[in-house]
């Protein structure tokens, strides 16, 4: 066992909240309502309902294999080379995955905050951070997760209570303008930007302590995180119009510069920054922490820290090339990225459960025939 | 030049951070993975200082989708 941390339910539970919360945040306003316009708020209510379907089938697979990390079940249940081959798939997908959040935070302080600075030293610094973190293993960053809940609860309440006077209700009508395909469309964009990509937390779920009602915790964080996601979404179509939400890339920022409670409360974004900052630190820490572990169970290593420098190089080099700029970067996003998480987090556990519920009904089989006899 | 010297020795000092740690617990194995991924990790970022142009993984990922890509845009139009 490569990893010896233990965590409780109550810090997986923070875990998969902020890891949902962590990009969709700064994404899902953008992507959704590109897609459905002012009916954005209905798909997430949909993609949230899929969302808690898809971890119920996750649970699933994490009681019949409650001691095994995702590359470990994959090998118990294809064999050593094609259970090796699946592994090494999911690990690029984690790259993929780990520099894209890089990017994405990269972009974001370079657009609003830091507009001089290159992003390559945000990139770096970032993950210096995230290194670290991963360093110090599993049980701390879970600790940390646990000591900035308050801190991104307190700027999601506050944001959305000094929101609350500039809502305008009319911004959500006409009701489905346009019938109900593009609704389903961005419903199913809401699959890959959080909900699919619980996946990841397959890797983790082994390092918590009472291995029981695993599934009961993984489907009331994703309530709650798909909950606030529902909240930020409902608020940038209310307070911005669909219109203004489309043409901004990052809408949670402009959100919090409209709060001007008597002309005194002004200029709150660089909270709703910080709860981005901490959100997305700790879903980057867990999908790098996913890549370290994933890379050492695949090669079998006896240790996955030191392998956290030389991919944080790859990661930051990864995260530089592989958007040449943010155009090419958000069409990936909008057309290439969902299919690619249902892959991961559809496809495959699908075919894992699939073949281990063929094993298990084929090994009974032949031990009765063996008894019968 | 000067940024792939920097890159060169921000490797050169992670080398002589871990790999004596490495070697003295003797981890032959993960010290070989450990110099293979630095290598990879270095070697990209100084080609790409010197102008060298790299091709988009993404590019490959995104022709390797393409069908069902076209798929879902077709059933959600």
């Amino acid at each position: 066992m490569l990893e010896k941390g233990k965590i409780s339910h109550t810090q997986l539970f923070i875990l998969v909240m902020t890891f949902e919360i962590g990009t969709s945040i700064l994404l899902a306003p953008f992507l959704m309502v590109a897609a459905a316009k002012q009916d954005a708020w209905i798909s997430m209510l949909i993609g949230l309902s899929t969302g808690l379907l898809l971890v119920l089938f996750y649970a699933a697979l994490i009681k019949r294999y409650s001691a095994l990390t995702l590359v470990e079940m994959s090998e118990q249940v294809l064999g050593k080379w094609a259970g090796k081959g699946l592994s090494l798939l999911f690990f690029f997908y984690f790259l993929v995955l780990t520099a894209g959040l890089l990017r994405i935070i990269g972009d974001f302080i370079t657009t609003h905050i830091m507009p001089e600075t290159p992003i390559t030293a945000i990139e770096i610094t970032f993950m210096l951070i995230v290194i670290y973190g991963t360093r110090l293993g599993l049980e701390v960053f879970s600790r940390t997760s646990e000591v900035v809940l308050p801190w991104i609860m307190m700027f999601f309440f506050l944001l959305v209570f000094m929101l609350l006077p500039e809502i305008h209700l009319n911004n959500l009508f006409p009701l489905v303008e346009d019938g109900i395909k593009p609704v389903i469309k961005a419903a199913f964009l809401s699959l890959g930007v959080p909900f699919a990509d619980v996946i990841v937390f397959l890797m983790i779920t082994p390092a918590v302590s009472p291995s029981r009602k695993l599934g009961k915790v993984l489907f009331f964080s994703t309530l709650t995180g798909g909950m606030i996601i529902f909240v930020i979404v409902l608020m940038a179509i209310l307070v911005l119009g669909p219109n203004q939400t489309t043409q901004l890339n990052y809408p949670i920022y402009v959100l919090a510069q409209r709060v001007n409670i008597g002309n005194f409360i002004q200029r709150i974004e660089v909270l709703a920054g910080g709860m981005v900052f901490i959100a997305i630190f700790i879903k980057t820490t867990i999908s790098f922490y996913s890549l370290s572990l994933s890379f050492a169970q695949i090669f079998n290593l006896k240790e996955y820290k030191m392998l956290s420098f030389p991919f944080g190089m790859i990661v930051i080099f990864f995260a530089n090339i592989m958007s040449p700029n943010i155009i090419f970067f958000q069409t990936f996003l909008f057309k290439s990225w969902t299919p690619i998480v249902l892959i991961f987090g559809i496809l495959f556990p699908l075919l894992l459960l699939g073949i281990d519920t063929i094993k298990i009904g084929f090994n009974k089989r032949r031990n009765n025939i063996l008894g019968s006899r | 030049m000067l940024s792939s010297l920097a890159i060169i020795s921000i490797a050169v000092l992670i080398t002589l951070y871990e790999l004596p740690k490495m070697i003295k617990k003797k981890l032959k194995k993960e010290s070989v993975t450990f110099c293979i991924l630095l290598a990879i990790g270095t070697c990209f970022p100084v080609l790409m200082s010197f102008g060298v142009q790299i091709p988009n993984p993404l590019n490959w990922i995104i022709l390797f989708i393409k069908p069902l890509t076209n798929m879902f845009g077709e059933l959600l139009k």
